[in-house]
This record gives structure tokens, sequence and C-alpha cells, in this order.
């Protein structure tokens, strides 16, 4: 290998002739493929962040601010606890009040603060879709291969059923063993239950000799997404997130539908949100919104969910300008009214100081509320009081 | 009856390798292997196998694989989009993801409850190719490129920007040619101390 090849490499200046050569090479040099490797990774890390010493220099900052927000606060309360009601009307009108007031979400909300909406559920489980597979703590997760335990009148029978994400009609790929990646013949469900399927193999010859069975990849994120959401409706975020952090991962690395993809990147966003990882919830929800424009525009009403979740993020770190351009996305995307896109750009206003906007949108979500046939009254109470608080100081 | 085979295939047909990997990608599944018992694997065979199934079942890097690691190069197959580094960096990321959920399974094999299984719990978002090849390399990367000459890390922040050779040159008052034996050094010094900071516990 001589330094010159390897400085091309290390320039990405070779063709890809040039590349293949030097890939076979090292395919009999483990050092050279390790060598090869680092600077491939050297090339996937080299950004301006972290040339400018990304981690230390947020971490500095995040303590400075820290160390500011902590000073602010004593300075605060020192001032204000003494004169309270004195207070209160000087910090009420004009742009006092817009710059001290911070959007927060739902129930973690403090009286006088704009509260804003979104469809995520509670870390308790409430509000989450309902799951109609019984909340049986005893549920094994999904596996991504099983056996074929029987054959019967040529019909076989593997150890993998609905909760492993296969259904009638399913196609799973029959293998020598488990290790094996030469796929020799398929088996499909006719007939399934939770944790058994029953089904026709290719050959009888087959079946006897390839016991491994592997479910297919969209089955298998499918069935990854069926017990994140059994885990959810039981309340155990924690294992949830995993869980959906792994159906993400075999998601991007599997030639599955778009719109799968976009589901389990969404589904990891609104649990990363309940967790307060909102810089990975961000970066999901922007993946999927990304996926809805390539495939499913279509799909008016998640489109609208998935940009006024992200709006949502975007508002709570302080990034309105990036909120507004997507509750307008948002608003677009939604072919009716829509509650909560309504009440966040009103919060949007009032975070602005348009006080007379932030009532008339207010309004419309409080409207929209009223009439839908899925309005909740939680959510309508939370409009409501955001209306009263805007027209309280007037 | 169900025709047998990937050839009998219907739309599954694609997912599947058109010849037999393991004896076509043998040398590049024991390279892989090595790689995944350096992460900690407990059965790198099996866990470079799955990387290889799941890099050929991708549409973006499954061309990548084939023109650069096949055994014979398939006649008038053009070239790949993805450049040979791109493809090795996504080929660690994939094979530590492939180790990290072969642990979870041994996790869950000895009844550990639900709960505990799954990534490791300090790192929140580990197993997400962005995240393993962007934020970790990128928090090594920021680490180690103090320890570069001068002259290195300002050629590397040029380009991280976006500059060409010949700007980078003009600013630093060198030759193009000077820049461009700083860039290859410096990306190659840059490997090595990300290499032994890996060893020296990145997994």
């Amino acid at each position: 290998m001589t330094s010159d090849r390897m400085d091309r490499y290390a320039r990405r200046e070779m063709t890809p002739a040039e590349a293949r050569e030097l890939a076979q090479e090292s395919l009999d040099n483990p050092e050279l493929f390790e060598e090869l490797t680092a600077s491939a990774l050297v090339h996937a890390g080299l950004t301006e962040r972290s040339i400018r010493g990304g981690r230390m220099a947020r971490f500095r900052w995040k303590t400075a601010f820290a160390a500011a927000a902590a000073a602010v606060l004593l300075i605060t309360i020192f001032l204000v606890r003494p004169t309270r009601q004195q207070a209160l009307p000087q910090a009420r009108p004009g742009k006092t009040v817009v710059a001290v007031l911070k959007p927060a979400l739902g129930s973690s909300a403090s009286p006088g603060q704009p509260i804003l909406l979104a469809s995520i559920p509670a870390s308790d489980g409430r509000g989450g879709a309902l799951v109609f597979r019984g909340p049986d703590p005893a549920s094994r997760p999904p596996q991504p291969a099983g056996v074929i335990v029987s054959i019967e009148d040529g019909l076989a029978t593997i150890n993998l059923g609905s909760l492993d994400g296969i259904k009638k009609g399913s196609v799973l790929t029959v293998f020598r063993d488990e290790k094996s990646t030469r796929a020799t013949g398929r088996f499909v469900a006719m007939t399934v239950f939770r944790e058994r399927a029953r089904g026709e193999i290719a050959g009888q010859q087959v079946a006897q000799d390839y016991k491994t069975v592997r479910v297919a990849d969209a089955d298998q994120v499918a069935a990854l997404m069926g017990h994140v959401e059994v885990l959810v409706s039981r309340g155990d975020s924690r294992p949830a997130r995993d869980w959906a952090e792994k159906a993400v991962a075999l998601a991007e690395t599997t030639n599955i539908p778009l719109g799968e993809r976009q589901k389990a990147w969404e589904m990891l966003a609104l649990l990363e949100t309940q967790a307060g990882s909102l810089q990975a919830a961000e970066r999901h929800y922007q993946l999927a919104i990304d996926s809805l424009d390539a495939e499913s525009r279509g799909s008016f009403e998640k489109h609208s969910s998935a940009l006024n979740n992200l709006a949502v993020l975007r508002m709570l770190r302080g990034d309105y300008d990036a909120a507004a351009a997507l509750l307008t996305g948002s608003a677009s995307a939604s072919n009716k009214p829509d509650g909560r896109s309504l009440n966040n750009r009103g919060v949007l206003a009032e975070l602005r100081g348009d006080r007379r906007s932030a009532e008339a949108l207010y309004t419309d979500a409080q409207h929209a509320f009223a009439g839908g046939a899925d309005s909740s009254g939680h959510e309508r109470r939370v409009v409501e009081t955001n209306l009263a608080r805007i027209k309280g100081p007037k | 009856m169900v025709p047998l085979g990937p050839s009998a295939a219907g739309e599954d047909a694609a997912a599947l390798p058109a010849r037999d990997a393991a004896s076509d990608y043998r040398r590049l599944l024991a390279a892989l292997a090595s790689r995944a018992k350096w992460l900690g694997s407990l059965d790198p065979e099996g866990a470079a196998q799955e990387t290889l199934k799941r890099s050929l079942e991708n549409a973006s890097s499954q061309p990548a694989v084939e023109y650069y690691f096949s055994q014979d190069l398939p006649a008038a197959l053009p070239p790949p989009v993805w450049p040979l580094d791109q493809l090795l960096a996504w080929l660690h990321g994939v094979l530590r993801y492939v180790v990290r959920e072969e642990r979870g399974r041994v996790r869950y094999s000895r009844e550990v409850p639900i709960g505990g299984i799954g990534p490791d719990p300090a790192d929140p978002t580990p197993d997400q190719l962005h995240s393993l090849i962007q934020e970790e390399m990128e928090g090594i990367v920021a680490d180690c490129f103090p320890m570069l000459e001068r002259e290195y890390r300002a050629v590397l922040k040029m380009r991280a920007q976006g500059m060409k050779y010949g700007e980078i040159a003009t600013r630093m008052g060198v030759n193009e040619n000077t820049v461009a034996t700083w860039v290859s050094r410096g990306i190659r010094d840059l490997a090595q101390r990300v290499r032994k900071r890996m060893g020296g516990g990145w997994r």
C-alpha cells in the first residue's frame, strides 16, 4: 500500500475503480481495512461543529447560561417577593411581559403561562392510542426469527404469530439455520395465532431440511411498533422508547415502505418528547415530515399533526420563527380547522405581543374544538384558559 | 403450493441477495467479523452476516457493497453513488447496531426484566445510524482535533467550511499542493488518533 494512494483516499480523490481495487486489497489486509474505516469515520465526524469543539463549547455555554439564569431568578425573587401586588401591574403591559413569557406544554404549565397543545400521550399512558391487545405484563417481545415446529398434512406450524407481526398472507423466508444468509424457500401464513402460525411451505424436503424462518422486515417493524404501543398503554415509557429506537433502527437500515418508517420516527419522537429529549425528538419529527413530503402528501391530518408537534418543540426552545413557518405549513396541510394548531398560533402571537391576533386565534381554536367530533374536553379547557388569560388584563 | 427460492419471488425477491452472499462476500464477512469481535460481539460471524444482509437489502448501500466488495465485479455494473469511505462508515454503524441488538437478546435470554432490555441508558439515542456516525464521531473528532499540528487544523477547518484548495492556498500563502498534502496528512493523523481513542473503550 503506497502512501500516495492512501493520501488520495484521505482526500477523496480516487476514481471508483481505484477505490474498488483498494477495497479488495483491504480484505486481505486487516490493518488496511481498519485504517480505511478509521479514515471514513473521520470524514463522517469532521464537521464545523466538531472542529469548533462542539461538545465542550455547548457545555460551557449551558453552564454559563444556567448560572446566569439562576442569578436572574434569585434577583427576581428578591425584588418581586416583598411588593408582588405592585410589581405585577408594571410587568403586564408592553414588551416587558412579552420578553418574560415562556410557553409550556400541557400540565407542566404554571399559572399565567401560555399553554401549547401537541398530540403527545401522557407519560402514564393516558391519552395514547387504544390498544386492542391485552396489556399482559407477561407478553413476550416480538422475535425476528423462529423455527418450524411441526409439519402435518403438508402444513407447517411455526413458533411465531401475531405478536411477531405475522398476519394472514405474510411471507416468511426459510433458511437452513439461524446463521445462514441464503434463503431456500418460503412460508406463507394461512392461520395466525398469538404466538403460532400455520401455513404452506415450498416443498416437503425443504421443510425437513431447513428449520429457521425469518420475518419480513416490514412485518418486524410493525411488530415492534405494536409492542411499543402495548408498553405505552401500560405507561412503561422507558422500555417503550427503547423498543421504538429498535424499530427506528431496523426501519432505517432495511428496505421497507417509507410510510412505515415515518410512523416509527413519529412514535419515537413522541416518546422522546415525553422523556424530555427534545433535540432527539425534533430530529425524528423532521425525518418524519421529510418522508411525508416525499410520499404521503395525501395524509393531511397526519402531516398537520407532525408539523404541529415539531412546531411545539421549536417554541419550547425559543425558536419562534421556525415554529411560525411550521404552523403555517400545518394550517395549509390540514383540510379542516385544527384546534391544536390554531391554539399554538395564538400562543405565538401572544409571545410576539400581538394580543388581538392571539385572542382571535384562541377563539377560532375554541370553535374548532367545540365543532369537532374528536374534540377533547381537556384540550378545549386549555384553549379556554389561554383565552381567559389574554382577555383578563385588557 | 408456493414456488421455491428467490427466483420465484414476487415482490420479496428484491429483499434477497441474488447470489449466495456468504461465498461472494466471504472475505468481507471475515473483516466484519473481526471488527464485530472487537466491538464485543459474542457471535462475530453472525453479526457480520446480519450486517451484510442489511447492507444488501438497503437500496442505498447495496450498489456500493456490490461494487467495492463482491468477489467478481459484475460486468457493466455502474459505479455506485456512495464513495468507499461512506460505505465503510455505514458498515461500521450497522455492525455496531447489530452487536448492540445481539447484547439486548442475550440479556433477554438471561431473563432480565423487559425494562432492562435495550441500549445503554447512558446513551439516549444510541440506535440510530445518524447518532452513531455523526454525534459520537463528532465528539471523538472534537476531542482529537486540537492535538493536530496547527497547519493541519487550519486546512481541515477551512475544508469543513467548504473552501476549495485554491482559496485555502491564497489565505495561507502557500501553494495548492501544500494544502493537499496537509489535508491528507491531517486526515490520516486524525484517523490514527481516532483509532487509538476508539481502542480505549469506544463501545
